[in-house]
């Protein structure tokens, strides 16, 4: 066979494939610099910015000074570990969603956890008001254990009624996604209509999200939750990247499709309840995360699930250091601040898709 | 060796009340009573009209589907991925939209495998240089025509089969119309790789839609029409004017190939 291909266009691939190659592994240690980095960042800026020699003092526990430990140990270490565990959380969810669903712009709300946490934390906070403490089981809250259960129950009425004798349906499941998030949005609004003020203020502030709840509870339910995610979830790398192709040729190399396809909803629905009923609804990190770092290093799942954990934890950092120092001593909620600074991002992602040879 | 034998193949389409599946009324079915099989080494074609039932004869052989009758494939392995590393299957269409590199789709092909990133780096060379695709190696795939994709997937999917020693048995390709976007040199051409896997031993099932290119590589030609199978032998009792006639309702006139000497089929 005569191959067309002058010299020169080889020379020019190579040096493509080589200069991918450097970016990638670039990119994996920028991001592997950069978490440590915003980490310390969100223990120095607040309401009162602390020297960076104190904070990391304190940290090991040399600190002298009893307000800078105040402030460090129990404020900010709590909120900005819960902050980095959330946003690991919400980006490899937000990656692996988006290869199970073969779209780029699918987010892990799509399959209802979002809106049924929402509704199941509406409830909690209507019905359980009269229970005076807000302050359940082990710290926890009564209102993220009621998330969680929406966000489950949200789950598992998506999942039936995208499953028959023939197995789950992908494209099914975003139909009864939006149909769940409906009857959610239904039922979150009534509970709204009739609850009082205060309790108004509640549910409008839960669903706005936020990282003030944390404490070292929370911070330990989050990192157990998060340990098992960033071990279980990337051992489906592999079927992921089959995955992409079509679920029958997936199925031809091997895979089998359906046991996968169950076993990754239900830790993306574990995932994505737990960072929702502890911090709250938190736009954008699912989708934009695993976004940005496709467009680094492209959408091999054996590095795009661990570097969207990553990338997510960063975001969800600075995003909450941006609430906490915006408008002090005012604090917004960090899921304002994520929708607000990750909408027009991505709408400039939109426009721009074609460069980045997107369908 | 016999590594497929179907036996009474049929498929009744899904939305049908179940009553009384034997009574053969045809309209209710898919595919009615197919009746073939196909050797080690050995080339079949499927040829017939559109919505004739290839596509779904394929995919009742790779079990994607129910069907009633029988599809002897003992030769294979039952496990997953073993069998994975027997039989690969090019789908008519597909639906990849993510920015893949063109080596990390054809390096899909070999993730039923244990060979080792090595072997499969080569393993994935060698078969972008066999479709004459080696200078694509590192474009990204969505930004392709046509044609280059469907040679993509057909390195991925000869990847999957590459090695004789990975399969533990016979192996089996299964391709459904691989020729549709291919210009005419290089559907000549994906026919020699074809033909060069089928002497190593590799079974081939293919639709195709051109006559000329099937009966001239094929060993065997299975006709379908209307879900029903109206012939499966050699090349020679297949393309018939008669049955080239009556399955594709035109005139047609069989002239024989100048080199080959198989079957040519003219329109008139």
């Amino acid at each position: 066979m005569t191959n067309s291909v002058s010299p020169s266009r080889n020379e020019h691939n190579d040096l493509n494939a080589q200069a991918f190659a450097t970016r990638r592994v670039w990119a994996i240690g920028a991001a592997v610099l950069l978490l440590p980095i915003c980490f310390v960042v969100a223990l120095t800026l607040g309401t009162t910015a602390l020297p960076l020699n104190e904070v990391i003092s304190s940290l090991l526990g040399f600190s002298d000074s009893q307000r800078t430990d105040l402030i460090v140990q129990q404020i900010r270490l709590p909120r900005s570990l819960l902050a980095a565990l959330v946003g690991a959380l919400l980006g490899i969810s937000g990656a692996t969603t988006q290869g199970l669903f073969r779209n780029p712009l699918a987010d892990p709300s799509l399959i209802g956890v979002t809106a049924g946490a929402a509704a199941g934390a509406a409830a909690m906070i209507f019905f359980a008001a009269e229970l005076a403490s807000f302050r359940g089981f082990a710290g926890i809250g009564l209102v993220s254990i009621g998330a969680f259960i929406g966000g489950a129950i949200a789950v598992i009425g998506v999942y039936k009624l995208a499953t028959n004798a023939q197995g789950t349906s992908v494209a099914t499941m975003l139909l009864a996604g939006i149909a769940i998030t409906a009857v959610a949005g239904g039922l979150t609004s009534l509970v709204e209509f009739f609850a009082n003020n205060e309790m108004l203020r509640r549910i409008s502030l839960w669903r706005m999200g936020g990282l003030d709840g944390a404490n070292y509870y929370r911070v330990g339910l989050a990192a157990v939750v998060t340990f098992f995610i960033l071990v279980l979830l990337p051992r489906f790398s592999k079927s992921l990247n089959a995955l992409l192709l079509g679920e029958s040729e997936a199925r031809h190399l091997g895979i089998d499709v359906q046991r996968t396809k169950v076993q990754i909803i239900l830790l993306v629905a574990a995932a994505v309840a737990t960072a929702v009923s502890l911090a709250g609804s938190i736009a954008f990190v699912g989708l934009v995360v695993p976004h940005i770092i496709r467009l680094l290093i492209g959408p091999d799942h054996r590095y795009l699930l661990p570097m969207s954990a990553i990338g997510g934890s960063i975001l969800l950092l600075l995003a909450d250091t941006l609430a906490r120092t915006l408008v002090a001593p005012i604090e917004l909620p960090v899921g304002l601040v994520t929708a607000l600074l990750g909408a027009p991002f991505f709408i400039s992602l939109l426009r721009r898709r074609h460069g980045y040879s997107m369908q | 060796m016999t590594i497929l034998d179907i036996r009474k193949l049929s498929i009744v389409k899904p939305d049908t009340p179940k009553r009384n599946s034997a009574s053969t009324n045809n309209t209710t079915m898919i595919l009615n009573n197919i009746n073939c099989s196909l050797e080690a080494g050995e080339i079949m074609g499927i040829i017939g009209p559109n919505g004739a039932g290839k596509s779904t004869l394929l995919k009742a052989i790779m079990g994607d589907i129910e069907y009633t009758g029988e599809v002897r494939t003992h030769a294979f392995s039952k496990d997953k991925l073993r069998r994975a590393r027997q039989i690969a299957v090019l789908p008519q269409f597909s639906l990849l939209n993510f920015s893949y590199r063109v080596s990390e789709v054809v390096q899909l092909g070999r993730i039923p495998h244990q060979s080792g990133k090595l072997i499969d780096e080569q393993i994935v060379d060698q078969a972008l240089e066999l479709l004459d695709i080696s200078f694509l190696k590192h474009r990204l795939y969505p930004q392709l025509s046509g044609g280059e994709k469907q040679r993509v997937q057909l390195a991925r999917v000869l990847a999957q089969i590459w090695r004789e020693e990975d399969a533990e048995g016979p192996r089996l390709l299964i391709l459904d119309e691989p020729t549709t976007a291919l210009d005419l040199g290089h559907q000549q051409e994906l026919m020699g790789i074809v033909k060069q896997f089928s002497t190593q031993g590799v079974a081939i099932m293919m639709v195709l839609h051109d006559i000329n290119l099937a009966s001239r590589y094929s060993d065997k030609l299975l006709a379908l029409l209307c879900s029903e199978q109206i012939v499966c032998g050699n090349v020679e009792s297949v393309v018939t004017e008669e049955n080239i006639s009556r399955l594709f309702n035109i005139k047609a006139k069989i002239i024989r190939h100048p080199s080959s000497n198989t079957p040519l089929v003219i329109s008139t």
